[in-house]
């Protein structure tokens, strides 16, 4: 018991040193004045601390964008971090952030497990966690906002094999299999394209969800199978990825159903100029949405949810110029709008 | 020349040559490496040894290439960059937005080796001057500009329809990718600086014993900042091809390119330890590894035994090809 308390005690003497180390992280994301300032009073101002899994992700640096305008908004601090896509540096900025005193704390989980001694630290200082995307191991949280990323494989794969008739060559396209989500979107995928016989997955190459990683393995893999007829990426930048490796190769990536998940800006331009077929949107200005509703909820008392599904809309030809809109994104020209 | 210079400016040579002994097995060893490479990837895919599929290597190779040329200067002088890979991420913003505001190739061209050499220097001044070790200095660095390309676009990629750049990054030249025959002239440019030239005598000095190369009067500083500076040019004018090949800057293009090159340069042979290593294995290294990633997709080899693979790889090829074999067989001597 003693040698854990001792433990405890220098893992938080620990992040109070690097939370130093990592100022220059924080303070570029935080915006008001700083948690510590603040006495710890039951109304006390809210101040958010949302860990991410990785900011350089677009995705996550448009919710991180729109949280931040919404906290300011309405009069909170906010503060993020990103651990890019280290479960231990997550560990370190969830511990980090508690020693900057947030009275709430937002997790995007890059792995249930590890996350799990963060999510206990958070529930010993009594501070309410509000759990993203995945569902932790352990620990206790307010809310899940989940997103079921099985499903979302296989929703979009059965568009592909819808658009191509239940009959063709499918490249799968996957993120880094060590992340959760990238292995349960190929595997959504895999398993829905199982039902139609007359489809093959001819290739399953990894990628580091750079454009530059998915382009270069999809012009290996077009070397052997020039006739591929589509393409599920794993997420957007690795279904732009493709779209440039077809390009690259002499071939109109118009012809290929090609079909993603994210729903970024770029990808949505794609879609408006017709290149990418489509893509299985979840607005991170929704999700940031939903995490200010409930953090404000909470914070006053008032019940909240305890799983919400955060829903994926197919975004296409036919609805683009609406998810435009919805998402806010400054998309001037979109020639393939239905 | 003064006689002091000339004496030490032999030295290195006949080091080599006392070294070459030694690593005559190695030569050996490394092309042993690739052509069974080659041998193994043609027999497990009828795509690979195709015109199409070496022209798509040679290009994959041109860019990583391009980059372990100026790798291959810092580690001889017993440096490391672990700066270029954010360095291509974030040169490629600022080319994306150059272009943004004055549309020409000759503005990228000169925003890249620019912003790149500036880099580069900054890194050799920090590693010669304030005696940072390298390491350090450029693993800073490396986070500074992975943050600097985040916060330029929020995160976000900036598209590029500069029809120049993209020739440059897509084009080809008769059946020849254009990146090819950029970095066939860079790769033969540095070979000759340094196999022939006094300032490749003073690299290898610097990296065999600083210290005598500094009592000899050879400028270690000044060699320092070119080739740190060679370097940063070397990434930045990846980050342009890259640029290119993508139409888009990403802030997450440049991702892990670091540890891919130093890996190639590497299993070229390298030491680590500076003094040993030239650019014609870097480019056998490059192409070792370039061809291992090839041939897992051709193959259809995915996921996890990807890495696998690839790890299990430049330990065979390092142990192999490295000083190990000469060790060893010198124990038994």
């Amino acid at each position: 018991m003693n040698s854990m308390f001792q433990r405890r005690t220098t893992r938080l003497t620990f992040a109070g040193l690097t939370a130093s180390l990592s100022v220059a992280v924080v303070a570029c994301s935080a915006t008001g004045p700083g948690g510590s300032s603040v006495k710890d009073t039951s109304d006390r101002q809210l101040v958010i601390g949302h860990s991410y899994q990785d900011l350089s992700s677009p995705y996550f640096a448009d919710e991180r964008k729109v949280e931040k305008a919404l906290a300011a908004k309405n009069g909170y601090s906010y503060v993020a971090t990103q651990a890019s896509n280290n479960p231990a540096t997550q560990l370190t900025d969830i511990e980090n952030l508690i020693s900057r005193k947030v009275n709430l704390l937002v997790i995007d989980a890059i792995d249930p497990n590890a996350v799990v001694p963060g999510i206990k630290s958070a529930n010993s200082a009594g501070i309410p966690v509000v759990m993203l995307i995945r569902k932790p191991a352990g620990g206790d949280y307010r809310s899940l906002v989940y997103l079921d990323s099985i499903k979302d494989g296989a929703t979009a794969c059965s568009e592909v094999a819808k658009r191509l008739g239940g009959k063709g060559k499918v490249v799968n396209l996957t993120g880094p299999l060590d992340i959760l989500a990238a292995k349960e979107r190929s595997t959504g995928c895999t398993n829905e394209l199982k039902k139609y016989p007359g489809i093959e997955i001819v290739a399953s190459p990894q990628t580091d969800f750079t454009q530059r990683d998915a382009e270069q393995k999809m012009t290996d893999v077009l070397q052997v199978h020039h006739d591929v007829d589509a393409v599920f990426g794993g997420n957007d930048d690795i279904a732009l990825g493709a779209i440039r490796a077809f390009t690259s190769a002499g071939i109109d990536p118009k012809t290929k159903v090609v079909i993603g998940i994210d729903g970024t800006q770029a990808g949505l331009q794609a879609v408006c100029n017709g290149t990418y077929t489509q893509s299985l949107a979840t607005f991170p200005v929704k999700e940031a949405e939903i995490v200010m509703d409930t953090a404000a909820k909470i914070h006053t008392g008032k019940s909240v949810q305890k799983e919400v599904l955060f829903p994926a809309v197919p975004v296409n030809a036919d609805n683009i110029k609406a998810a435009v809109k919805t998402a806010g994104y400054p998309i001037t020209s979109c020639p393939a709008a239905k | 020349m003064t006689p002091n210079m000339t004496a030490v400016a032999e030295r290195p040579s006949l080091r080599g040559a006392v070294a070459k002994q030694g690593n005559r097995y190695r030569d050996y060893a490394l092309v042993a490496v690739f052509a069974t490479e080659v041998l193994f990837w043609t027999l497990q895919s009828p795509a690979f040894l195709t015109l199409n599929n070496l022209l798509n290597i040679a290009r994959q190779a041109s860019t990583i290439g391009i980059m372990a040329v100026g790798m291959t200067y810092v580690i001889l002088i017993a440096g490391i960059d672990l700066s270029v890979g954010s360095l291509v991420s974030f040169t490629g913003m600022l080319i994306a937005s150059t272009l943004i505001g004055i549309d020409s190739i000759i503005a990228a061209l000169a925003v890249a080796l620019g912003f790149g050499a500036v880099s580069g220097l900054f890194s050799g001044y920090l590693v010669s001057r304030l005696h940072v070790p390298a390491f350090i200095a450029t693993l800073s660095l490396m986070q500074v500009y992975l943050a600097g390309a985040q916060l330029w676009n929020d995160g976000g990629p900036l598209s590029v329809t500069n029809s120049a750049v993209l020739m440059l990054g897509s084009g080809y030249i008769g059946p020849v990718p254009v990146p090819v025959v950029v970095f066939a002239v860079i790769l033969l440019c540095g070979h000759w600086v340094l196999s022939q030239s006094v300032f490749g005598r003073h690299v290898y000095a610097i990296g065999g014993n600083p210290e005598a190369a500094r009592l000899a009067g050879i400028p270690v500083r000044r060699v320092t900042l070119t080739v740190y500076a060679l370097s940063g040019a070397l990434a930045g004018l990846a980050a342009l091809l890259f640029v290119g090949r993508l139409a888009t800057a990403s802030p997450l293009t440049g991702t892990g390119l670091e540890l891919q090159v130093i890996a190639a340069v590497i299993v070229g042979g390298c030491s680590l330890f500076g003094g040993k290593g030239n650019l014609r294995d870097t480019l056998l290294g490059v192409l070792v590894l370039t061809m291992l990633q090839n041939g897992l997709t051709l193959v259809g080899v995915s996921g996890f035994w990807q890495n696998f693979a690839t790890g299990v790889a430049v330990l065979l090829a390092v142990l192999l090809s490295g000083d190990v074999l000469a060790k060893m067989r010198k124990k038994e001597a």
